[in-house]
């Protein structure tokens, strides 16, 4: 067969083939292409509308825009990387430290009571027990003081001797006799006064 | 019924008010022609309606872009084409079944369909046809049925004028095999 000869070349040597009808076996529904002419216009209808193209969707870009897109996505990723890398300058974190803190934070500034609580756990024993010694024996002392100096007694012996025996040598009658008896127990002073 | 030259549809379709009526002379030219060429390759009408359509909005959509340096119809049956070996590469992928399966399957609904009005002898060759690869079923059907010149042909499948005659000296070769041995 050649094939660089006519059509019917290739027929000599098929018989099979060529016995065959050639005509079209395939048959369309009636009335098929009398509604392809409709069918396509209303699919090229629908195609105006849904249709990306620039002129149809209704929308547009600055004149150029496309042009300098991809340059200026770069420069915004290579900006992004370099502020991320300057903002940790190196350091690192461990896994998921950020997502606690604020929790941790606030876990600190709500327990106070917690804090006292645990300077008294940490605090030994003899160091309460020596505080509230040192507290007792400061207010004992205070009370033994304050007590003596408003004393009769006290006040008393704040009087020197020569004053009090001149009182009672203008003052002191028959009847003070006993009592003033009873308070000296030195019978010198009993002559001091009366003699 | 006369078809308007394909200089007039163009002429008519470059002027935005005309350009319907220039689309629906193009429709009125080519669709059954074109019909019958995805027909021939995906079997199945409604396959066929489908792509037809998908084929023509392509065309609707580029017509604005079409240049005179390659012929209208050969610019459109190269549209089909495309169409038709998407939705053939498309279904093996989806079905992930091998190319035997397919070609099974195409059988199947070649003798199912009621829409084959053929004889025996003739549904022996669509079935010979199917047992090709798809390149040279495309090259076998476009010179046997639609009388196609290589030269035609070469401009709708962008392959030399020498690989199309080659193509079709194997096919016809394998639709006698095919034919002696299911005799």
């Amino acid at each position: 067969m050649d094939l660089h000869n006519s059509n019917s070349e290739w027929q000599q040597e098929t018989p099979n083939l060529n016995a065959i009808k050639r005509e079209n076996p395939f048959i369309a529904p009636e009335g098929y292409f009398d509604h392809l002419s409709s069918a396509l216009a209303g699919m090229i209808k629908i195609s105006k509308y849904t249709s990306s193209h620039r002129e149809d969707d209704g929308f547009d870009v600055p004149p150029a825009y496309f042009d300098s897109l991809s340059d200026r996505i770069k420069t915004s990723v290579y900006a992004d990387c370099l502020l991320s890398e300057h903002r940790s300058a190196g350091l690192s974190v461990p896994d998921s430290y950020f997502q606690s803190l604020t929790g941790a934070i606030l876990a600190k500034t709500q327990h106070k009571p917690g804090l006292l609580k645990r300077l008294k756990q940490n605090m030994p024993a003899w160091v309460s027990y020596a505080a509230a010694a040192s507290i007792s024996i400061i207010v004992a002392t205070g009370l033994i003081v304050n007590t003596h100096n408003h004393s009769l007694d006290s006040k008393l012996e704040q009087i020197p001797d020569e004053e009090i025996i001149n009182y009672l040598k203008v003052y002191s009658d028959a009847d003070d006799v006993p009592v003033i008896l009873e308070g000296m127990s030195d019978e010198a002073e009993l002559k001091d006064i009366y003699l | 019924m006369t078809h308007s030259e394909d200089s007039e549809i163009l002429e008519k379709f470059a002027d935005p008010t005309m350009r319907e009526q220039a689309f629906e002379l193009l429709l009125n030219k080519y669709k059954v022609k074109i019909y019958w060429h995805v027909r021939r390759m995906v079997i199945d009408h409604d396959d066929a309606d489908d792509l037809v359509q998908d084929a023509f909005v392509k065309v609707w959509k580029n017509l604005h872009n079409f240049r005179s340096d390659s012929k209208l119809y050969t610019w459109i049956y190269r549209i089909a084409t495309n169409e038709c070996l998407t939705f053939l590469n498309k279904k093996k992928q989806q079905n992930n079944i091998p190319l035997d399966e397919v070609v099974h399957e195409l059988s199947e609904s070649l003798t199912d369909s009621s829409y084959f009005n053929g004889n025996q002898a003739q549904l022996k060759l669509q079935q010979a046809l199917l047992t090709l690869p798809e390149k040279q079923r495309l090259v076998f059907n476009m010179k046997y049925f639609d009388d196609l010149k290589y030269e035609e042909i070469s401009q709708i499948l962008g392959t030399s004028v020498g690989s199309l005659k080659a193509s079709f000296h194997h096919a016809v070769k394998k639709i006698e095999s095919y034919l002696t041995a299911n005799d």
